[in-house]
Parts: structure tokens; sequence; C-alpha cells
């Protein structure tokens, strides 16, 4: 088992930090700072270097500074004695370039993987109050990590739906050309759904078992793949839908609407769950990730955990610290608002920790201690 | 950049606008002009504007040409019963420059892409569709990029095709997929016209 662990950092007119960097020795490392400061952009800023995508900003150029002509990220990678040096820059007029120790990636699939991370953040409470979307989100960002094909398969896939998409609010609606485009649609699609469902088998039973070992509960926790293509196949579901396409000028079937059910005692989690047994169900959800990710690429990703507090009581941050920190980890790297309760809460933790504190995207002051 | 001399500023500006130019290059080569002979300039600027005026899209397979049909399509010597139908003119150039390909050209002027605004419509493909069937053409060579898109194109014009004695072929993928033509060297574009393989849908 590899553990991966973030070095070094350098943002360049990322969000607001206008110049900013700092070295990581410990393989916890906590942020401290005011709300506003900047620590949620130094998580996304470590997100963006591994999946070249912001966590945050719906709209990727959001993550360049106002008024600015491109953003720069410089990431120190090191797992067993191996560093990677990793630089993302994002001109505003033009495309992402990532290199890896000063050699451009061709295909971001080559990537997409290489440096696993999983962030957990106040936003994931989405999961369960939000749209399929998000809960879609968690599936792909997982299973893209793991699974190069699938990475390829879905960027394709999406490509073909956005010209269908285009294409049947286009004048002239060919047959022809939707038979063309549903073909594709299925080819990557099958696929796409194959490894889906394959992926819950494993993580069903994951999540719940996390569950458990968090609350101490018993509640019965059931994680479903929920998917059209359960019922029908590929081609049935797209010829009975064609008539009702061309009126709504898109594609209204098909994996980009597949979903997650969550299940409490068979029952939806949304509507019978207490608050506390949410944000152990949220946890769950995200640690599985994390376990499944490990498992599959025998490489521990890094862990963000934004806003620690914003979820959890004092008792369960120690618990999930100790939880995650148990097994092979590589590093985890946190945010919240007050220093001395994050020092008093996992104080007691015997890991060499950093101890950030920021203000007005700036890292005013570090030490290093073996708390 | 700000020169002393607004006529050289705007000649700057003039080539900036060219692909590949940058403010550096486009001083240098206007230094150049201003040094060397004045006839040359005049030969520079008038050979620009008869180009823009007079060229001419061949109106059997939309290469650029001097007059109403090109040079290409002209040349008898050529084989008239295999077309090898290409997205552009770079691609068409790309194929000639290998010297390995002996028949006539269709440039389709893009592949499908609703995205940007191109349907089958937008593409000359009623024009090749005539002259298959005019010319009585043989056989058909895709050389058209492995892309999504070009593969729907190719998949489009096959399927009007059904039915008709006619071989179709695509290019042999020495090309990764995703990779677009213009940037395949001559050896391994030239070496794949000759291994095309016939295309089932
Ligand atoms: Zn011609």
């Amino acid at each position: 088992m590899k553990r991966l662990r973030l070095t070094h950092l350098e943002m360049i007119q990322f969000k607001n930090h206008e110049k900013t960097s700092t070295d990581l020795q410990g393989r916890l490392v906590c942020i401290t700072g005011d709300n506003g400061m900047g620590k949620t952009n130094i998580l996304d800023a470590i997100y963006v270097l591994c999946m070249s995508k912001s966590y945050i900003s719906f709209r990727q150029a959001d993550i360049i500074q106002n008024d600015k002509d491109f953003t720069r990220l410089v990431g120190s990678f090191e797992r067993n004695g191996d560093k990677d040096l990793i630089t993302l820059k994002y001109p505003r007029n033009g495309t992402k370039i990532i290199e890896k120790n000063g050699k451009k990636y061709t295909r971001l699939r080559d990537h997409i993987g290489f440096l696993p991370v999983v962030i957990i953040t106040p936003d994931d409470v989405q999961l369960l109050l939000g749209g399929s979307a998000d809960r879609r989100t968690l599936l792909d960002n997982t299973l893209c990590q793991v699974d190069r094909d699938y990475f390829t398969n879905l960027s394709q896939y999406n490509y073909v739906l956005k010209q269908r998409n285009s294409f049947l609010k286009s004048d002239i609606i060919d047959d022809k050309v939707l038979d063309i485009y549903d073909s594709k649609l299925i080819e990557f699609g099958k696929q796409i759904y194959d490894k889906r469902k394959q992926f819950f088998s494993d993580y069903a039973e994951t999540v719940s078992k996390i569950y458990a070992k968090i609350s101490g509960e018993k509640e019965d926790i059931e994680v479903t793949y929920k998917s059209q293509l359960n019922d029908q196949d590929f081609a049935t579901l797209f010829q009975g839908a064609r008539e009702k396409d061309r009126i709504l000028q898109r594609t209204t079937t098909g994996i980009h609407k597949d979903d997650m059910d969550l299940l409490m005692n068979k029952h939806p989690v949304k509507s019978v769950a207490s608050q506390g047994q949410r944000k152990s169900l949220l946890l769950s959800l995200k640690i599985a990730q994390f376990e499944i990710i490990k498992t599959q690429l025998q490489v521990s990703p890094l862990i963000l955990l934004d806003d620690l507090f914003d979820k959890l009581d004092r008792h369960r941050v120690a618990h999930l610290i100790q939880l995650l920190t148990d097994g092979d980890f590589g590093q985890i790297i946190l945010t919240d608002t007050n220093k001395t309760r994050v020092k008093e809460t996992i104080g007691a933790i015997s890991i060499d920790a950093d101890w950030l504190e920021i203000s007005n995207g700036q890292i005013s002051n570090y030490e290093y201690s073996n708390s | 950049m700000q020169h002393s001399s607004l006529l050289v500023q705007e000649t700057v500006n003039n080539f900036t606008e060219l692909p590949g130019i940058g403010p550096k290059s486009a001083l240098r080569l206007v230094l150049y002009l201003l040094k060397s002979d004045p006839e040359y300039a005049k030969k520079l600027g008038s050979s620009i504007i008869e180009l823009r005026d007079k060229i001419k899209s061949c109106k059997i397979c939309h290469n650029i040409s001097d007059d109403e049909v090109c040079s290409i399509c002209n040349d008898s010597r050529r084989e008239e019963h295999v077309l090898c139908v290409v997205e552009n003119l770079r691609d068409l150039m790309a194929i000639e420059d290998t010297r390995q390909f002996r028949g006539r050209y269709h440039i389709l002027g893009g592949v499908i892409s609703p995205i940007e605004g191109v349907g089958p419509e937008e593409l000359h493909i009623d024009s090749l569709l005539e002259r298959i069937e005019r010319n009585g053409v043989q056989e058909i060579i895709m050389a058209i990029s492995p892309t999504i898109d070009g593969d729907t194109t190719i998949f489009y014009i096959s399927k009007l095709l059904e039915g008709k004695e006619i071989t179709i072929s695509t290019i042999a993928r020495g090309v990764s997929f995703g990779g677009a033509l213009e940037y395949t060297d001559e050896i391994t574009l030239g070496r794949s016209i000759i291994s095309r393989i016939p295309y089932n849908s």
C-alpha cells in the first residue's frame, strides 16, 4: 500500500490567493483561520491539482483570480520515497495544461487517478437533499479515479450527449443522425452501466459497514443503484423516448439519469433519518469512497476535510480522525475556524501535525510540532 | 509595443493577426520589408490582393482553384472512380503530399457537429452523392479524422449509400483515436491510405 502526501503547495492568482506557498511536513495538516480568508480555497487548489477541476466552483474560470489572465498551481507530492512535481496552468482564454515532472500530459485520462483524493465538505449534504446529479458526481469521481476506461467512456458519452441535445434543438432533425448518436450512446453507456453496477455491489456493503462503525447504531443502511437500464435495454429505451426527445429537445433517457437510492430500514433516508444519522451516513458515503479507491489503486488517497466542525461535535470528530488514521492513510488536510478547538479535540492522536494559520489569502504563521 | 512610426505600427498590427506571428516576429518582417527592394513589397502586396480576389472553389470537389474546375479534377490521368473524402483543404493537401493517392477528392467542409451549428445540410454531402451517381464512382475512401464527430459523419454518409454498388473504406487507423489528420506525419498517412480498411458500420 502506497501512501500519498503533499509536501509543498504554491498557488498563483488562484481565487483569493495572489501568491501563496507553503511546505507541509506532517501527515495531519490543520489549517485554521476566520471565514472568508481562503481556507477552503487551499483545499480546492489541491483538489484541482488532483482532478483538474474545481470541486467548489461551478464555472471553471472562477478559479482564476479576478482581473487576472491565468492561474498557476504547483504541488510536490511524495509516495513511499517517490517524488512528483505537478503543475497546472490555466489561462483565462485557453485550456488547462497539466505537467508531471516537467512533461506535459497529452491526455487528461493519464492524470486522473494518479493523485487519488477524497474531499469531505459541508456541501456533502446535497448528497441527501440535492438532485441526482450530486450523487452521480460522487459515483463518477470515484470510478474515474480507479478506472481510466471509465473516464474515457464517460467523457465520450457526455460529448455525444451534448451533440445529440444540440441536434434536437436544430431546425432539421434527420432520424439517421439521431440513430447514429443513439448507437454511440449505447456503445459508451453500456460500459458505464456495467461498471457502475459492479461498483455498487462493493460500495453498498462498504457503506453499511462503515456506518455501523461510526454511528454504533443498528439501523439497516441500503445503497442501491437506480438506473432505467435495470429494467429495459438501451435500444428499447431510446426507441421509446424518441418522440418525447424531439418535443422536449433534449435526451430524456440514458445513464445520465442514473441515481443512487439511500434507504434506512427500508425507508428513504431523507424522510426518516435524524440529524445525527444523516451526518453519520454522509461521512460513511465518503469514507467508503476512500476505502474503495485505496483498495483498487493500492494508494491511500489524500483526504481533504473542509470545515470539520460544521458537521460534527467534538466526540464525533475525534472518532472520525481516529477511524481515518487507524488504517493505512497518507495525509489528512483539514480546515476549521477555531485552532484551540481543533488542538483540544485531536491533540490526543499521536501523529505529526502541521498547524497553518491563514488570513487574507496569506499563510502568515507556520509552526511544526509533534502535538 | 509602441513604434515611432504609425505606418510601421499598423503593418506590425496587421501581421500579428496571422497565425503563429507575435509582435516580435511581426516587427522583424516589417523591418525586412523596409530593407528589401521596394519592388518586392509591391509584388507581395499585389499577390495577396489577387489571391483573395480571384481564388475560386472548384465546383466539383470544393478544392481551391484558379478556375471553375481545379487542376486535380481536370487531370485526366487521375482515376475518377475513386474518391477520397476529406474534411478540409488542409487534409487534402496533407494526403496529396504523400503522393500515394491517384484518385480524386471531395471536400466536405467539416464534420457533423451540432454544437458548432454544423448539421448534414451544412456539408457538401449532396454534391458528393450527385457525383457518385453521375460519374459511376466505385470506391470512396473516408479520410476523416478519427474523432467522434468524424466517425458520426462517416457513419451518416455510409447510411446514405446503403444498397449502392460502392466500396467504402476508411484510412487505416495508424492515427490514434482522437488525433487530427494534419498532425500525422506523411509516412504514416501515406501508409494508412494504401492499407485502407473496408468500412462496416
Ligand atoms: Zn476539383
